[in-house]
């Protein structure tokens, strides 16, 4: 059955509706109640939280191939600033900028590595935090997501497959780009050739060179370095040495570039179970190198900025 | 670079003032060897420093120097030396050295005199806790399950094995640089009957920044002086237990760790209480020296002595991870196995990079390779109480403990 109802015509909110609201990652306009960009599939909730606190965040790039343990580097770096904000703090803004920091300490906790991050950009964890230092008075607003490393994969090589990484890129201030350290370790060459894209990429993104990731700041992070000790010792030497590809790239493509060593799982071993096959699990979690190139990064950026001025 | 630059420029300066003094001396102006001689002695007089700078500039280029030893302690250095056809320097040396456990081996006990065994004891009473004998659960899981209805058979596994250990001592602190440095300058490395036959060819290895047999931090044979007390790091599960065999101890099993830790009180035939931390159930990193917890590197093994178990033992959590004398051997649920790349030996205790609280405490093991020399896993030492002589008959007769272990009181914790 159904019954005849008078419902109010708020027409202020038909007015909300009409007007679009552009996306923060791509411009595209996209209607009021829009969850996802319709061109980009970055979460609106970037655009609406930039225009209703007033704020243009910046962005910074986490990147590297797939495995290489972006994800955990993230959440590790999130967790790490949050609990401990001597050096400098960071602030979620937004709850869904806690979910990645959530997922991947509850995983490191009960000794595993957390799932892989799903292709799909809608399916992504976007960090959008703000940056505080003791003695500084204004703090950076940033925005950071945890980029598939298959997707980032799929747009280096069919460029515009993924319309938000190449959007997100161009805007980027600057990037971390981590390498597979036991990969490397192995002998294998995929780290060495799939970085070197990636960088050739950025390198290609900008037409104009004022705009170019020249003159960005890039820290090239070789992850899993526990399992390394030359790498921790010297990472620059030790990418000259087993990534000459990318050594020689990094010198002619940025001017401003530092490599680094970083690690979170004090050992590793394999585990088999017929529910998840085998994977590798942490023995222990001590993580080391995981702030200081994001605080070498801003602190590169902050000098840009100064001297811009 | 900006020294070879200055000594061109003294180079310069000196040919000027040498030219001016010869001219002057043979031309018809004689001050010209006036003002030669006044500038080659204002030369001489800085010119040494630049010389001696780029000496050691040029050496430096060459042959890249080994870090300058640190001074190894003075109260080993001022030692006598010890005459080895003398019982009583050869037992006061060890006493010395700390290795008081040999002393009071059944076979050796009896060589001692009254005022050597007493001090033997001391020594045991002041640096190691007595741990009483006992039951003791391993292998707990903590963490609650993921599914909600495990199995009985997963059930059981998360509980962990009732383990029986027999009373015993544990050092109160790990075995720090300084005792550390004993070893090292009483030749342990060398001697072969300490070293387990199969890892003689890594030994070789086991060496310092400066090439020295020596802890992997080291320089020069010894330890950065400010780091006279803190725990021995960078050292493998060899070296760890070549050192124990040398004082005459052992490196602790699993289930002694963990009791001692835990500190188990029997409630019923069947069930007992056992803590999650040495000081209670709940974390407190001011106890321990964990991540968070400030001082983001090791400190001196006195430290923390909030943390401090029933017994008397420091720092059992926090500091350095703790090698444990038997393998690895992590706690698999039914349908799960653990697939090593190389055999490990197992660790416990957490470190001072220690992030989660659930991986620093009493139940939770992890392992490393035994020939892995990392910054944050350092040792301490056990011995069995049926492995020593603790009371002897008046007539200095040494009786072998196994069959009967007086226990005086005094000695324990």
């Amino acid at each position: 059955m159904t019954r005849d109802a008078i419902v109010p015509l708020e027409s202020y909110r038909l007015v909300q509706y009409a007007v679009p609201i552009p996306c923060y990652i791509c411009e595209t306009e996209n209607t009021y109640d829009a969850e996802y960009c319709r061109n980009c599939l970055a979460p609106m909730a970037l655009a609406h939280q930039a225009n209703s606190q007033k704020i243009r965040p910046s962005m910074i790039a986490v990147m590297g191939g797939s495995a290489v343990g972006k994800t955990v580097y993230l959440g590790m770096l999130m967790d790490m600033l949050s609990r401990q904000p001597e050096r400098m703090q960071l602030l979620a803004r937004g709850a869904f900028s806690i979910t990645l920091q959530q997922t991947t300490m509850s995983a490191l906790a009960r000794c595993t590595f957390p799932e892989k991050t799903p292709n799909d950009p809608d399916r992504w964890n976007w960090v959008h935090c703000q940056v505080r230092w003791p003695k500084r008075r204004h703090p950076w607003e940033l925005i950071v997501p945890d980029m598939a490393g298959e997707a980032l994969f799929e747009e280096i090589h069919h460029p515009h497959s993924y319309r938000v990484i190449g959007a997100y890129l161009k805007k980027c201030i600057g990037a971390m780009i981590l390498v597979d350290t036991l990969r490397l370790k192995e002998g294998s060459r995929d780290q060495d050739y799939f970085t070197m894209k990636l960088v050739s990429y950025l390198a290609e993104l900008h037409d104009s060179p004022k705009e170019s990731w020249q003159r960005r700041p890039v820290a090239m992070v070789f992850t899993k370095a526990d399992q390394c000790e030359p790498c921790v010792a010297d990472p620059a030497g030790y990418a000259q040495a087993h990534a000459g590809g990318l050594w020689q790239q990094c010198l002619e493509r940025f001017s401003i570039h530092k490599f680094f060593a970083a690690g979170v799982a004090g050992a590793c071993v394999w585990r088999e179970s017929r529910s998840e096959g085998r994977v590798r699990v942490p023995l222990r979690v001590e993580p080391f190198g995981i702030v200081e190139p994001f605080e070498w990064l801003l602190e590169q950026i902050k000098a840009q900025r100064l001297a811009g001025k | 670079m900006r020294v070879l630059k200055q000594n061109l420029l003294l180079w310069a300066a000196g040919t000027a003032a040498a030219l001016s003094v010869a001219l002057g001396w043979l031309g018809p102006h004689p001050w010209l060897a006036l003002v030669g001689l006044v500038a080659a002695v204002c030369l001489l007089v800085p010119a040494g420093r630049p010389w001696r700078r780029l000496g050691s500039t040029r050496a430096e280029a060459l042959d890249e120097p080994p870090p300058a030893p640190a001074q190894p302690p003075i109260e080993v250095v001022r030692r006598k030396p010890v005459d080895p056809t003398d019982p009583a320097s050869l037992i006061e040396n060890m006493l010395l050295e700390g290795r008081f456990a040999l002393l009071l081996r059944p076979q050796i006990a009896g060589q001692l005199d009254e005022e050597q065994f007493q001090r033997a004891l001391a020594c045991l009473e002041d640096e190691m806790a007595l741990v009483p004998d006992g039951e003791v659960v391993v292998g707990q899981i903590e963490e609650e399950p993921e599914d909600e209805r495990p199995s009985e058979e997963e059930m059981a596994a998360r509980q962990g094995r009732v383990v029986r250990v027999e009373r015993f001592f544990l050092d109160r602190h790990p075995v720090t640089n300084r005792q550390f440095y004993e070893f090292v300058a009483a030749g342990g490395y060398q001697q072969v009957a300490l070293w387990e036959a199969s890892v003689l060819p890594a030994v070789l290895d086991f060496v310092d920044r400066t090439g020295m047999p020596a802890p992997r931090f080291w320089s020069g044979g010894c330890y950065p002086p400010e780091l006279h007390d803190h725990p021995v790091v960078g050292v493998s599960w060899y070296e760890a237990a070549a050192f124990a065999r040398w004082v005459g101890k052992r490196l602790p099993s699993d289930a002694e760790w963990v009791k001692a830790a835990s500190w188990p009180v029997s409630v019923t035939a069947t069930t007992r209480v056992q803590r999650r931390y040495p000081w209670g159930d709940t974390m407190d990193r001011t106890r321990a020296n964990l991540w968070g917890s400030g001082p983001k590197g090791t400190v001196p093994v006195g430290e923390f002595a909030g943390g401090v178990s029933v017994g008397g033992v420091y720092q059992l959590l926090g500091n350095v991870w703790e090698w444990m004398w038997g393998n690895f051997a992590p706690t698999e649920l039914p349908g799960q196995r653990f697939v090593l790349e190389a055999p490990m030996k197992g660790i416990r205790g957490g470190a001072f990079d220690t992030y989660f609280d659930n991986q620093a405490t009493c139940q939770f093991q992890s392992g490393e390779a035994a020939i892995a020399r990392k910054r944050n896993i350092g040792f301490r030492c056990a011995v069995g109480v049926c492995d020593l002589v603790l009371a002897r008959a008046p007539a200095r007769t040494a009786r072998p403990a196994e069959t009967d272990h007086p226990m005086p009181m005094e000695v324990g914790a």
